[in-house]
């Protein structure tokens, strides 16, 4: 006897019963009607897209430092917030640009490992100033005493540490879709609804995947300034540091791994999902995803950091120093929200209650 | 200051808003000094006393709501449309508040069999043809037993309240635009707040996948199972027949109504 295998409906879970006049597969419980073929498949596909991620990297990020190469670089260290700064002894650093406290030089800078990479500074100070005068226009709800405080010469060039991953995903994902089409006649709507199965299996490339290597530097802002462009990046040396600071490490790059794969694991469900064309609903089912040819870079990217204080928080905003992107959470001054809410509230309105009237009397209905 | 300035604006919105629903409301001429009977019973079916009980009824209603309303009954209108009869009888006869002659008439004719409410002026927005219909159905059933001044009672009470409903809706705009206004501001306000915004965690790597290296070994798209349902059409049924009918008299008077036989 073969294997009997209960299958069971995909539309309401009823088990599934062999109908030998239609040949196909029977739901007892909704009237709905598979093929046998079809169901195995899709059975196969399932299992094979239910499987565990095997996401694994091969550790060869990061150098060792020369002999002497680390002389004149210090570490100087922010009592307030903690932030570790490293800078040349010329360039030296003075407040933290986190948040804006004095730093002190608490050692020469050793040990630690060295960057393979780095993609130098293209945005000029003046740039990145300007850049932020410009992110602050149309903005309502800034506060105005912000705008004049804000102490834009302040800003400060950092080289932010971050792992770079490579690899090739491959994945198996299975989904579910829907095409539906709809009729009537004398007495009814009639709405037919297609249920297909979806499987994609196959192999597709990342480089350079960055995930920030810094505790300091929020995870979220780092993200947001993305894109950086990994052709413009150059083997690394300590000459790029001089005039700017760096920020050390101290997020390992295994913990930095589950966001890497999140993040590739989210692009290759959905560069899959792109092929599948002319339904109306698509869903994933499942997707297992497994890498190879994974490799770990570290490198240093450019960011213009302004750290500034208002009403005792601290708001900090990041211009990429090679594209010029800005992000930054602006505050949002309560008062001037209150402000605006009436005088659109009654704008509005007003504006509402002449056309009312102006509709009412032409419609008749005044 | 400037909260204090803004509230005050509100405030003076607001009575301002009101006052103009009044003065839309208000007209000045109103109803012409020796102003005929509101029963004109020439077929004689309302028994006379029940017939001063009507009348004090429509005069109530129509000074209160500033609207002619009326009752007319003849024998026989011959050929002439009862449209045509009984708007002449009422402009010739000097009926209608206000400038516009705003006016609601049940007329009976008994050789035909017609019943027809007519109006004119701010009556005709009042008395759409819908409108119309179910006001006919609350006395028809009496109309056709020939309880004549039951009806009439009815005919009078449900028009009052058609007329109170339908002042009512200019009330309603003076809430309704602040509600419009509270809601625009809000949505506005909030679509300014979020420009404030820009930082945010990037979920997926597409600007790091290599282009062109999509490679895939199975791509399947298989049919699994068909699911149709269906509704019922739900079918309306509205009132009676429709019947009904306008007239612009000699002198560009517009009337409209809807009627039929009983």
């Amino acid at each position: 006897m073969p294997d009997l295998i209960e299958f069971k409906c995909p539309h309401c879970g009823g088990k599934l019963e062999f109908d030998a006049s239609t040949q196909k597969m029977k739901c007892p419980y909704c009237d709905s009607e598979l093929d046998v073929e079809a169901l195995q498949k899709n059975e196969e596909q399932l299992n094979q897209s239910a499987q565990d991620d095997n996401m694994v990297w091969e550790e060869t990020a990061g150098g060792q430092w020369a002999e002497g190469e680390t002389d004149g670089m210090k570490v100087y260290t922010c009592k307030s917030c903690g932030g570790e700064i490293v800078a040349d002894e010329t360039t030296g650093a003075s407040s933290c640009p986190y948040c804006g406290n004095p730093v002190v030089m608490t050692a020469n800078f050793s040990g630690a490992l060295k960057p393979d990479y780095v993609i130098p500074f293209k945005v000029t100070k003046e740039q990145a100033k300007d850049a932020l005068k410009q992110h602050y226009e149309g903005k309502k709800f800034l506060p105005k005493i912000f705008k004049s405080e804000n102490h834009l010469d302040e800003i400060k060039g950092v080289y932010v540490p971050f792992w770079l991953f490579d690899a090739v995903a491959d994945a198996s994902v299975s989904y579910d879709m829907e095409t539906s089409r709809a009729w009537s006649d004398s007495s009814f709507n009639y709405t037919e609804t297609s249920h297909y199965a979806g499987f994609r299996q196959g192999t597709v490339e990342f480089n350079n995947v960055p995930v920030d290597g810094s505790s300091k530097m929020p995870d979220d802002m780092m993200e947001s300034i993305e894109p950086f462009d990994f052709s413009e990046a150059v083997p690394f040396k300590t000459a790029y540091l001089s005039g700017f600071l760096a920020d050390k490490y101290d997020v390992d790059d295994v913990e930095s791994l589950e966001r890497a794969n999140s993040r590739i694991k989210n692009s290759t469900v959905d560069v899959f999902r792109s092929t599948i064309e002319g339904f109306g609903k698509i869903n994933v089912r499942d997707s297992s995803v497994s890498l190879s040819d994974s490799k770990a870079k570290y490198a240093l990217y450019p960011v213009w950091l302004l750290t500034t204080t208002f009403e005792n928080k601290q708001h900090l905003f990041a211009v990429n120093g090679q594209t010029g992107k800005i992000v930054g959470d602006l505050p949002i001054d309560k008062k001037l929200v209150r402000k605006y809410k009436w005088i659109y509230g009654l704008a509005i309105g007003a504006a509402s209650y002449a056309a009312l009237l102006i509709l009412g009397y032409l419609g008749g209905l005044l | 200051m400037m909260k204090r300035i803004l509230s005050i604006l509100a405030v003076a919105f607001i009575i301002v808003a009101n006052m103009a629903v009044f003065a839309f409301a208000a007209d000045t001429e109103g109803f012409k000094a020796n102003h005929p009977a509101r029963v004109v019973d020439e077929a004689n079916i309302i028994p006379d006393g029940e017939e001063k009980e009507i009348q004090t009824l429509l005069d109530q209603i129509s000074e209160k709501r500033k609207m002619d309303v009326i009752v007319l009954t003849v024998e026989d209108i011959g050929e002439t449309p009862p449209v045509v009869y009984s708007g002449d009888y009422f402009e010739q006869h000097g009926y209608g508040y206000g400038e516009n002659r705003d006016g609601i008439i049940l007329f009976i004719a008994m050789n035909s069999r017609d019943i027809f409410v007519n109006s004119t002026g701010k009556g005709e927005k009042i008395i759409t043809e819908e409108e119309g219909n179910l006001l006919i159905d609350t006395f028809y059933d009496d109309l056709v037993a020939g309880n004549y001044a039951s009806a009439c009672k009815t005919f009078a009470t449900e028009t009052d309240s058609l007329i109170k409903s339908f002042n009512l809706r200019a009330v309603f705009l003076a809430p309704i635009s602040m509600i419009v206004g509270l809601i625009g501001s809000l949505g506005k306000v909030s679509g300014l707040k979020s420009k404030h915004e820009t930082v945010r965690f990037k979920p997926k790597a597409s600007n790091y996948q290599v282009e062109g290296s999509l490679n895939l070994i199975t791509k399947t798209d298989d049919f699994l199972y068909n699911n149709i349902s269906r509704a019922p059409i739900v079918i309306e049924s509205r009132g009676s027949s429709s019947g009904g009918a306008s007239y612009t008299s000699s002198s560009g008077t517009h009337f409209s109504g809807v009627g039929r036989k009983f």
